[in-house]
């Protein structure tokens, strides 16, 4: 069996980072170790110039089953307090990145693995996945933002019944309800996440990043998102970008987009 | 058709039809057409004979997006205003009282895409197409699509549609939540009709009230309560439920007169 350490390894595909969790001795539980090298990917792939989008899977045909309990013994108040407070770096380095992000999901994506798929703008599911809010059933409530990620995706009867329960949804249900935007044969999420991953690529970043932005204040009032999209919009409009799209769009070719 | 872009204004019965003509550019959002539908959205807002509103294209397509010719030589401050100015429609819109019905064959793309969505209720042919199309062009989504679209799709799919500008056909549309109703091809605009004339029907006085409220969309649980308390006293003691007790026990179909 394999027991190395808990970990985030980071490959490079063309503009297409690939950040892979991996905890193999606890089906990819979410470690300390994790959220640390998670955040600081982030961070390193914030300033990478050459990547324009994230793709997260899980190594060894699993997304990630949740928070590591063996880590979470003989806690006092504060130190719990603390673990959930670095939850929330976690979440900003994932939320308030200017690149997008998709997730591979294969097998369990169960509790802390449920909220850190959440995080990702497109997520395929592997058919065999299965998604669960497990926190209940370990005598938790959900963290890493669940609250706020999964009413965003899924009606409100369903969110409620998701953390409410811990009822487990399987990939075609997660279809169905918003859960995941995609489902892919058994062993094929991680190259349908790859193709969304490269078409994300390609798309020209600076409207994606202020798209990305402004979804990221959830929820917005009507008049907000007017301002926000006037003042977008009027930074845009000048630059290369723009003036190579509407270009295109009158050539009738494809666009060739540089971030600028 | 004639060449000159303009929102064309007719009557049957009760609603209002709003045709989008500018065909030459494929019912194209032009600084011309946009000026067009605010006098053509205040007139029908405020005349209480009218009770609904349709939004359609001319010619077999709703709209194909922005004016792509304006774009080149925009600063950003006037690129801005550009942008900014598009409230005053939107706000005819999402904040009027009047429902509005979207009638969309053919291309709802760009700018036309965030018209549909600003409507009340959307009916679409089975072959209509609807794409964010901004990204494209090196654009971001405007026309309140940020805010509409996350609405009736939800978080995934919004991203998905907005970031790589997928375009989407109005039988997969209706199932995943941007066409209320469905048509064979050709027959949105009287699908779209007889839907207005149903809305018509309806006690205008409640319907703008919830419309009131969900342009105030995303609010929480004190807001809600406090928007019932605000609205529903008065109609309370409306004519219209008065109207509407007298024909409930009397078993009759109740007629509606916005007082």
């Amino acid at each position: 069996m394999d027991n190395s350490a808990p970990t985030v390894t980071r490959d490079q595909d063309g503009a297409v980072a690939v950040l892979t969790v991996s905890n193999p001795k606890r089906r990819n539980a979410f470690a300390p170790e994790i959220r640390q090298a998670l955040s600081d990917h982030m961070s390193d792939i914030a300033t990478d110039d050459a990547t324009r989008s994230i793709l997260i899977t899980g190594a060894g045909g699993t997304f990630s089953a949740g928070g590591d309990l063996s880590t979470m013994q003989d806690m006092t108040p504060f130190e719990a307090r603390e673990r959930v407070r670095s939850g929330a770096g976690v979440v900003n380095a994932l939320w308030a990145s200017e690149k997008p992000i998709v997730a591979a999901v294969d097998g369990y994506a169960f509790g802390a693995g449920l909220s850190l798929a959440l995080l990702a703008d497109w997520i395929v599911a592997g058919d065999d996945a299965k998604f669960c809010a497990s926190f209940g059933k370990v005598g938790l409530m959900g963290d890493l933002a669940l609250f706020w990620t999964l009413p965003q995706r899924v009606k409100a009867g369903k969110a409620r019944r998701i953390l409410m329960l811990a009822d487990v949804v399987d990939a075609a249900e997660a279809l169905d309800i918003g859960l995941v935007d995609a489902v892919a044969p058994k062993g094929g999420a991680f190259e349908a996440a790859m193709k969304k991953a490269q078409a994300l690529a390609a798309a020209a970043p600076l409207p994606n990043r202020l798209t990305r932005e402004a979804l990221g204040r959830y929820p917005a009032k009507l008049d907000d998102m007017l301002s926000y999209e006037a003042h977008g919009q009027g930074a845009l409009f000048n630059t290369a970008d723009a003036t190579e799209g509407f270009a295109a769009f009158l050539e009738k070719r494809r666009p060739n987009f540089k971030g600028a | 058709m004639g060449d000159i872009a303009t929102v064309d204004v007719a009557r049957e019965g009760a609603v209002a039809i709003l045709t989008i003509n500018n065909v030459k550019q494929r019912n194209a959002m032009t600084v011309v057409v946009k000026a067009a539908l605010v006098p053509a959205l205040e007139a029908a807002n405020d005349d209480p004979d009218v009770r609904a509103i349709v939004i359609v294209g001319a010619e077999g397509t709703f709209c194909a997006g922005g004016d792509v010719s304006l774009f080149g030589d925009l600063t950003p401050a006037k690129g801005r205003q550009v942008v900014f100015d598009q409230r005053r429609f939107l706000h005819l819109m999402i904040r009027g009282e009047t429902p509005i019905v979207a009638a969309v064959e053919g291309f709802a793309f760009g700018a036309g895409f965030s018209l549909a969505l600003a409507c009340d209720h959307v009916v679409a042919a089975r072959d209509a197409k609807f794409c964010a199309a901004f990204n494209k062009i090196g654009l971001m989504p405007d026309g309140g699509l940020l805010w509409t679209l996350p609405q009736r799709v939800g978080a995934g799919r919004a991203r998905d549609m907005m970031m790589t500008a997928s375009v989407v056909d109005g039988e997969e549309g209706a199932r995943i939540g941007i066409v209320d109703s469905l048509t064979e091809p050709g027959q949105a605009f009287e699908t779209a009709l007889a839907k207005a004339q149903r809305l018509a029907k309806a006690a205008p006085l409640a319907v703008g009230a919830v419309k009131a409220a969900f342009s105030r969309y995303p609010f929480d649980l004190e807001d809600a309560f406090a928007m019932e308390l605000d609205a529903q006293p008065a109609l309370m003691l409306s004519e219209d439920a008065a109207e509407a007790r007298r024909a409930f026990f009397a078993k009759q179909t109740p007629v509606f007169k916005g007082a």
